[in-house]
């Protein structure tokens, strides 16, 4: 990709996780991506499932923001960078709302092919943001 | 120092590294880690760098802050493998996309050792200048780390 084609894939992105909208978002996806999603349950397969983990998100977290950090990319490959701050205002893992608020950085690294996104893994503190927000207790063992 | 460490400095280059010089590097930090040698690992980071760790609680400044870590962490688990799937360059920037696993045979943030295993997925950025770490940002899932290796037990709120 060149260093346009990256920015503007990343700006895109941006435009859509400002907005919460999770079909802009799916829609740079492949029809049949392959996304390691953590918060996701694990795997999931296909740009229906993966816009489904953005709603659910989206659904829990209704402040969320994503600011990028730093964008690395070579080839087909892109590294971002960013910090994710919001608050589990929604429920999250069909748990009731906590109220309680999570800031962490997080690693989204992504392969593009002919414009669209085929695999994606996100890369981050998953069980600490499950103790931020209140779905987890954590204790010295 | 050994003789091996000062030819390491004294062939460092001291303009922007080419893709070849980059990959050298990863590569001969690869063999340090495998030989759980932090001495070889902080040579390569400037003296006064910036390292973003989980384990460290936060932010480490300068090469030797980076090497006690380093050194406490190859401590904790000496059978530490990293393996890295891919390395993106770009410029002066690397992104080393990773697995990293070992079992806590040394004790690990002052507990005695519990022998149980850890294995996450990790991702390293680096930002080179003069041919050293200038700055580094470690990512992964520190506290189901903690968790793996019995160091916190978590349970459903």
């Amino acid at each position: 990709m060149t260093p346009e084609e990256v920015n503007g894939l990343i700006a895109k992105r941006a435009a859509a996780f400002s907005r919460l909208d999770a079909a802009a978002l799916g829609a740079l996806y492949a029809e049949n991506c392959v996304v390691d999603t953590p918060a996701g349950g694990g795997t999931v397969t296909g740009r229906d499932a993966n816009e489904n983990v953005y709603r659910g998100f989206f659904a829990a977290f209704p402040d969320l923001k994503i600011e990028t950090q730093q964008v690395v990319s070579e080839g087909s490959h892109i590294a971002q960078l960013y910090t994710a701050v919001g608050t589990n205002a929604g429920g999250f893992m069909g748990l009731p709302p906590t109220g309680k608020r999570f800031r962490f950085n997080g690693a989204f690294i992504f392969t593009v092919e002919n414009g669209q996104i085929t695999r994606e893994r996100r890369i981050y503190d998953f069980t600490g943001v499950l103790v931020q927000i209140g779905v987890l207790k954590a204790r010295p063992q | 120092m050994s003789d091996q460490n000062r030819e390491h400095v004294a062939t460092r280059p001291t303009s922007a590294m080419s893709r070849a010089g980059i990959e050298a590097l990863f590569t001969r930090r690869q063999e340090a880690i495998d030989n759980l040698d932090a001495a070889a690992l902080s040579l390569d980071y400037a003296e006064h760098c910036v390292v973003e760790s989980p384990v460290a609680g936060g932010i480490l400044t300068g090469r030797d802050q980076v090497e006690r870590a380093r050194r406490a962490f190859f401590e904790s688990f000496p059978d530490l493998k990293f393996t890295t799937e891919r390395l993106l360059i770009d410029g002066n920037q690397v992104v080393q996309i990773s697995t990293m696993e070992g079992t806590d045979i040394g004790g690990f943030m002052g507990l005695e050792p519990k022998g149980r295993s850890f294995k996450v997925p990790a991702v390293f950025f680096y930002e080179l200048r003069d041919g050293l770490i200038a700055r580094e940002r470690r990512i992964y899932d520190f506290t189901g780390m903690l968790v793996q290796v019995g160091v916190l037990k978590a349970k459903p709120v």
